[in-house]
């Protein structure tokens, strides 16, 4: 009886050890979705933004992209691609869009995540969603993202949209 | 003897009584039972929305008039596991996961020769029956050959213009699932 107690307490303890480990010390897999986690949170406005927040927020925006980041957006309804290139005109088309609508959700969804054998590369599958609350219609595009780790940061350094239909 | 037995029933049944009506319709009499029975219920949800049915709201119109816009719908991912996708079947197609999918229906099978000329679709240059189709516009597709692994998938609005209708060939493993209604 005393084994089996020590054993449960020994599978508890690890169990919470590996928690812990794995919560401060996140593998790349994990840190990739966090990090597009934020860039959802931090792309998404509310209807109320103050300022600060929205200064905050676009420093976190851009803290998700490589200074040369380029991004390709396929609109399906208007049969328009349109390509960004750096960061700065990133940032400046985000700026544009917040002035734009009052308020903006953005998700990023079913995101896999492949590191490269090199640790410093990855490649990524996302659906990104945007809608506007109250709204039940929405704009979703499915990407393929390139990831770069630079100071143990991971960033976008390119993103095209993927076709469902072939 | 007699009146300590007879005060012990008494209480037990006071107590059984007093169980408010708020309670026991939200927790029960017992809250240990009702609080497993909710696990065994929410795991058996979870599981049968991940493994067996997922439910689906439709959004768009390119389904129209079979599945309407905003309407809801079960998605059977069991559907095709000892079974492969059929022509006429109406089927969720997936993007990088099953938060967003496509709803279209099968209309060429691996193999075939696929073509649309104006707004009728021919296989293998035969014209399909298409009971579904309501509206109609003269979509025009070159011809084209499906893979041993290619299904192509066109929704049943061809009253849309053809370049607003996302379709087109999706791969074995794109494929969710059948739709249920």
């Amino acid at each position: 009886m005393k084994i089996l107690r020590l054993l449960i307490f020994i599978l508890i303890l690890g169990g919470a050890f590996w928690l812990g480990y794995t919560h401060f010390f996140p593998n790349d897999e994990k840190r990739i979705l966090k990090m597009f986690d934020r860039l959802a949170q931090s792309a998404s406005i509310p209807e109320k933004k103050s300022a600060v927040s929205t200064i905050m927020s676009l420093d976190q925006v851009q803290s998700c992209f490589e200074p040369d980041v380029e991004i390709r957006v396929e609109s399906p309804i208007e049969s328009l691609s349109t390509g960004i290139s750096g960061r700065d005109e990133l940032m400046q088309g985000i700026q544009a869009a917040w002035a734009r609508y009052n308020s903006i959700k953005v998700e990023i969804l079913d995101v896999t995540v492949t590191v490269d054998p090199s640790k410093e590369t990855a490649t990524s599958m996302l659906t990104a969603k945007v809608s506007r609350p109250g709204e039940k219609d929405f704009f979703f595009q499915e990407f393929r993202a390139k990831l770069k780790k630079k100071d143990g940061n991971w960033r976008i350094a390119r993103m095209e949209p993927v076709k469902v239909f072939h | 003897m007699y009146n300590d037995s007879h005060i012990e029933m008494t209480v037990q049944g006071d107590t059984e009584k007093c169980v408010p009506l708020w309670q026991r319709l939200l927790i029960g009499r017992r809250p240990l039972v009702t609080l497993l029975r909710a696990a065994v219920l929410a795991i058996l949800l979870v599981l049968a929305s991940r493994y067996c049915f997922l439910p689906v709201r439709i959004t768009g119109i390119s389904m129209e008039p079979t599945c309407h816009d905003k309407n809801f719908t079960l998605v059977s991912r069991l559907a095709f596991k000892w079974d492969v996708p059929k022509r006429g079947d109406i089927v969720a197609i997936q993007t990088s996961g099953t938060h967003i999918m496509y709803m279209k229906r099968i209309v060429g099978m691996p193999g075939e020769s696929i073509s649309i000329k104006g707004g009728v679709v021919q296989i293998n240059s035969e014209p399909l029956d298409e009971p579904y189709v309501k509206y109609r516009q003269p979509w025009q597709l070159k011809e084209m050959k499906l893979g041993d692994d290619e299904y192509l998938v066109i929704g049943d609005n061809r009253g849309m213009a053809m370049e607003q209708h996302e379709f087109g060939r999706a791969y074995r493993n794109q494929i969710v699932g059948k739709a249920l209604w």
